[in-house]
């Protein structure tokens, strides 16, 4: 059995807004294995976002944290004090976004910025550790890490800026790297090659990736096990191979029927219809069913519970063995 | 009887940039000599990443931005001769949806009012018959009377692209550009509208320039595919060819990074890109792909390959497209894509 290393246990965040209420994860349990890398798909506003930030604790100060638990090796991060948490942001748990030009500091040099990390984090001086940035820059693949890191942000092109990032959030050798979206802004090429960055500094360090993304080609190329996020709640958990092959829960299959590269050109794809739901006021019982084709009079009223339909596989679907 | 709708030859588009006052005017050759031309009810599908220049030809191609020179023959007249009255008719043949539906509608304006524009300008139906036209527009793309009233911000993502898509298409244009028409759409949203512009362009006979980095969509759509890398074309052919048996390097490294919805395919042979694309500023002598491309020798230093016709129906802009195979990158990947 591998070793748990992030654990989420029925975890409801919700935003406060002018409107109401909106309960952006609503019930969401994980398990993320050590040495894994663990993705998270679903469209915009499911929730996969707030998910990713609850986990550092990084929330905006209208979320509200109603209920669960974030279990980070045998530590309830929930419970942790600010102290606490800020020995384990960037030394233990590291996040990249997915614009990196917000989330560099525009009026400090990067290599200023990358080496705050291991200044902060360990007792070394500030010329050991702008010695440290540089070569993590350089292990990332900024041509010229010493020049380089002289430079303010806005003179790296997305791909560089996005490498800086990489290199700031790695430097500690983190045991989980949060990536949100890490590579949506960037061209094919560029996207390529971070992918592949992000899988050699996985196997160099040993690092647990938590990677969050809409796009299937990325879950089929990087994933061990995938979890599909609707409406605020899990609806699927699986290895990779299984959600391709045999995808149980009908929003996964919609989706992994809509992407176009099983089709013959010009033919009809499978669309799911309708629109994801407004979280201010989600549908009864299983969130998914105005857009299901499989749907049932037990859809309506009664919420489907996670469960497992085989070693490893669990869906939350009241008719997952009709799902052909 | 002419099947092309549109032929372009030799399309410049160069934006002045000027750094200081004293300094030398330099220009970005945002597009620079691109020839093409597309059929009568088929799509080109033209592809490339950011700067490329495919937004760029876009606009050009239906003068919404001055070319700098070319030559754009639509529907047997040239283009770049019109006269205003002349230019209002060539507008109202035509249409455009761009990447962004939200910024690409009035806010301040209802679907209604947004729909009626082109209908006030181009026609001289009542008000009634515009109201007819309109609803019926909205039905086509999906959408009904109830949507008249709203506004951009109180419709969803894909129903803002749908009143897109109806504003290009109301006034019954021969040609069509969509510019990244589905780039800032959910997944599930994306194939809704994809087979709504299928369905269009078959019930109209509308031609399609789609613009688009997402190769899977390109080829999912088109007939024709056009690769580009800073402002030139690479690549030009069938889509079948394009992707069955690809030639240039780019377009082949092109379809290794394209992550594949298929676990199987994980450990492929790929051809891997070095560096980023770049500055279309100061674009690299030679072929313009030379620094980032594995096979470049001496001559794609100093010499700039012109695109030939390597097969029939098949151009490329490469000195070694002879000697090149690419056949073990592309087993795998192809027999999936011609699934």
């Amino acid at each position: 059995m591998p070793e748990v290393l992030l654990d989420v246990r029925n975890l409801q965040i919700c935003y406060e807004t002018s409107r109401g209420c909106v309960r952006a994860v609503d019930g969401v349990s994980l398990e993320v294995y050590r040495g894994e890398t663990f993705c998270l798909v679903g469209e915009t506003g499911c929730g996969k976002s707030t998910l990713a930030l609850a986990i550092p604790r990084l929330l905006p100060p209208n979320a509200r944290l109603l209920n669960g638990e974030i279990i980070f090796k045998g530590k309830n991060l929930l419970t942790a004090s600010e102290i606490e948490l800020q020995k384990i942001r960037g030394r233990e748990i590291a996040m990249i976004f997915q614009n990196p030009m917000t989330s560099l500091n525009p009026v400090h040099r990067v290599g200023f910025q990358v080496a705050e990390v291991p200044a902060t984090h360990f007792r070394i001086s500030w010329r050991e550790a702008l010695v440290t940035a540089v070569k993590q820059l350089g292990r990332v693949g900024i041509p010229d890490p010493d020049l380089r890191s002289r430079d303010y942000p806005h003179t790296f092109s997305g791909g560089m800026k996005q490498r800086s990032m990489i290199a700031m959030m790695t430097i500690c050798k983190p045991s989980l790297l949060i990536a949100d979206e890490p590579t949506t802004a960037l061209d094919v090429t560029i996207q390529a090659q971070i992918l592949k960055l992000l899988h050699e500094l996985k196997i160099e360090y040993g690092l647990t990736l938590l990677l969050i993304t809409h796009n299937f080609g990325i879950v089929a190329e990087v994933c061990d096990r995938v979890g599909v996020m609707y409406a605020g709640k899990i609806v699927e958990v699986a290895d990779v191979r299984e959600i391709f092959e045999s995808p149980q829960h009908p929003y996964t299959k919609g989706l992994i029927e809509c992407v176009v590269a099983r089709r013959k050109s010009k033919s009809r794809l499978n669309q799911i219809p309708g629109a994801p739901p407004s979280l201010l006021s989600p549908p009864s019982g299983c969130r998914f069913h105005p857009r299901c084709t499989y749907v049932t009079h037990k859809c309506l009223s009664e919420e489907p519970r996670l469960v497992g339909v085989r070693e490893g596989h669990l869906v939350a679907c009241h008719n997952h063995e009709r799902v052909r | 009887m002419v099947t092309e709708l549109l032929i372009v030859r030799d399309l410049k588009k160069y934006f002045e940039f000027r750094k200081g006052f004293f300094t030398k005017t330099q220009y970005v050759r945002a597009v620079d000599g691109v020839s093409f031309s597309v059929e009568r009810g088929t799509t080109l599908g033209v592809v490339g990443e950011s700067g490329s220049g495919k937004t760029t030809l876009g606009l050009t191609v239906l003068r919404l931005i001055e070319p700098t020179s070319g030559d754009i023959v639509f529907n047997g007249s040239n283009v770049m001769h019109l006269n205003r009255k002349e230019l209002k008719n060539f507008r109202r043949s035509t249409g455009i949806v761009f990447q962004d539906p939200y910024s690409s509608l009035n806010p301040r304006m209802r679907v209604k009012e947004i729909l009626e524009r082109p209908l006030k300008i181009h026609t001289e139906d009542d008000s009634e018959t515009r109201l007819e036209k309109i609803v019926k527009t909205l039905e086509e793309v999906g959408l009904s009377s109830e949507h008249l009233m709203r506004y951009p911000h109180e419709l969803s993502g894909g129903q803002q692209q749908r009143v897109a898509i109806a504003r290009a298409i109301i006034l019954r244009p021969l040609l069509v550009v969509l510019d990244e028409p589905t780039s800032s759409l959910d997944v599930s949203v994306q194939a809704q509208i994809l087979n709504l512009l299928l369905e269009l362009q078959s019930r109209h006979e509308l031609t399609y320039i789609f613009i688009t980095h997402d190769l899977l969509t390109a080829k999912h759509v088109s007939d024709f595919i056009m690769v580009m890398y800073l402002g030139k074309v690479v690549e030009y052919s069938t889509t079948q060819e394009v992707f069955g048996n690809p030639r240039h390097p780019y377009t082949v490294s092109l379809l290794s990074s394209v992550p594949m919805p298929d676990p199987k395919l994980r450990g492929r042979k790929r051809v891997e890109v070095v560096g980023e694309p770049p500055s279309p500023l100061n674009p690299p002598k030679g072929c313009r792909y030379h620094p980032r491309c594995p096979y470049a020798t001496e001559v794609c230093r100093v010499k700039e390959p012109e695109l030939l016709e390597f097969s029939k129906k098949h151009f490329v802009a490469c000195h070694r497209v002879g000697e090149l195979s690419f056949d073990e990158f592309l087993r795998d990947v192809s027999s999936f894509l011609s699934e």
